[in-house]
């Protein structure tokens, strides 16, 4: 697979938040060739009733006809 | 993390890419990448190759609250393309959530979707000149379609006709066994009947010879049984002094008629 041409399908989003709680630990699963985000005032693992303030994330799923 | 950007900068949704939501509409094969730079030029050519297929954009999404609870939600993207049984293309992004409940204040959000097709037109660009430098391929495949073709037709008709000889069969032996079962019916239904006649016969010619000997032996003792005696012998002797050889004799064809039709 090559990673300098662009991918076949590209999906990005942002979200901000003033307030965000989590009333159950999230089950999440997303399968494509890169998936990754970036956050402000969120962790990688969020925790179950706890409000967090703040928050932005900046989400990023690619996928690519692999060679 | 860092994440992918194909703009090159770190912001994930560049701000050239937002425009109101539209759909472009995909280029073809002959119209690719390509072909569309030597007509417009080397300046043309990174841009058309950047420019996506298909474009969704929502560029400012506000909401003040959202409640938000989902168990096995599934959110696919996925792009498929076929030739033939020669090239099946499959691409996309798959995303379970298998439970999720929150509650957010405050949204503002913005997402684009871009699908480029160049990779896969180039595919099949590639299979479809294959095709054309060997036609030989396509009367390959056209003999094997054939052939699975006609062993389906052939297996159709074959379960058909089976089918077909076994229901007659069925048919037929069912209608043996019900005829012969309604003659059985029938016959013993008039057996029965014979049979019942002729008890009835001769229970009634006793009674009635009973009730002869008591009448005729009995003119002081009579008063000891006088109601059963009499409904006995009107009830029994009677009938059945006149009446037994005539039941007997009709009541069988009756009894036959209503079995055999």
């Amino acid at each position: 697979m090559s990673d300098d041409r662009e991918p076949d399908i590209e999906f990005r989003s942002r979200v901000r938040a003033r307030r965000l709680r989590f009333h159950d630990d999230p089950e999440v699963r997303i399968d494509a060739t890169v998936s990754g985000s970036r956050r402000v005032n969120l962790p990688d693992r969020v925790r179950r009733d706890v409000t967090y303030r703040d928050v932005q994330v900046d989400e990023v799923i690619l996928a690519r006809l692999e060679d | 993390m860092n994440l992918p950007d194909s703009t090159g900068g770190g912001i994930p949704i560049p701000e050239d890419d937002r425009r109101p939501t539209r759909r472009t509409p995909p280029r073809s094969a002959a119209d690719g990448t390509e072909a569309a730079a030597r007509r417009s030029g080397d300046g043309h050519r990174a841009e058309a190759a950047s420019r996506p297929d298909v474009y969704l954009d929502v560029p400012r999404l506000e909401v003040e609250h959202i409640g938000l609870e989902v168990e096995d939600l599934r959110a696919k993207v996925s792009l498929q393309a076929e030739v033939l049984n020669l090239l099946k293309l499959n691409v996309g992004v798959d995303a379970q959530l298998g439970k999720v409940a929150l509650e957010i204040d405050g949204v503002q959000a913005e997402a684009t979707l871009k699908v480029r097709l160049d990779e896969v037109a180039g595919i099949i660009d590639r299979v479809l000149t294959t095709i054309d430098r060997n036609p030989q391929i396509l009367e390959t495949i056209a003999r094997t379609a054939q052939d699975a073709v006609q062993e389906v037709g052939s297996g159709v008709g074959d379960a058909v006709g089976e089918l077909g000889q076994q229901a007659g069969q069925a048919v037929g032996e069912l209608g043996q066994q019900a005829g012969g079962a309604v003659g059985e019916l029938g016959q013993q239904a008039g057996d029965a009947v014979g049979q019942v006649g002729e008890q009835a016969g001769d229970a009634v010619g006793q009674a009635g010879d009973d009730a002869a000997a008591s009448t005729t032996g009995s003119g002081s003792g009579s008063d000891d049984r006088p109601a059963e005696q009499d409904q006995g012998g009107r009830g029994q002797g009677g009938r059945g002094g006149g009446r037994s050889p005539r039941f007997g004799a009709t009541s069988r064809p009756r009894a036959e008629r209503r079995a055999t039709g």
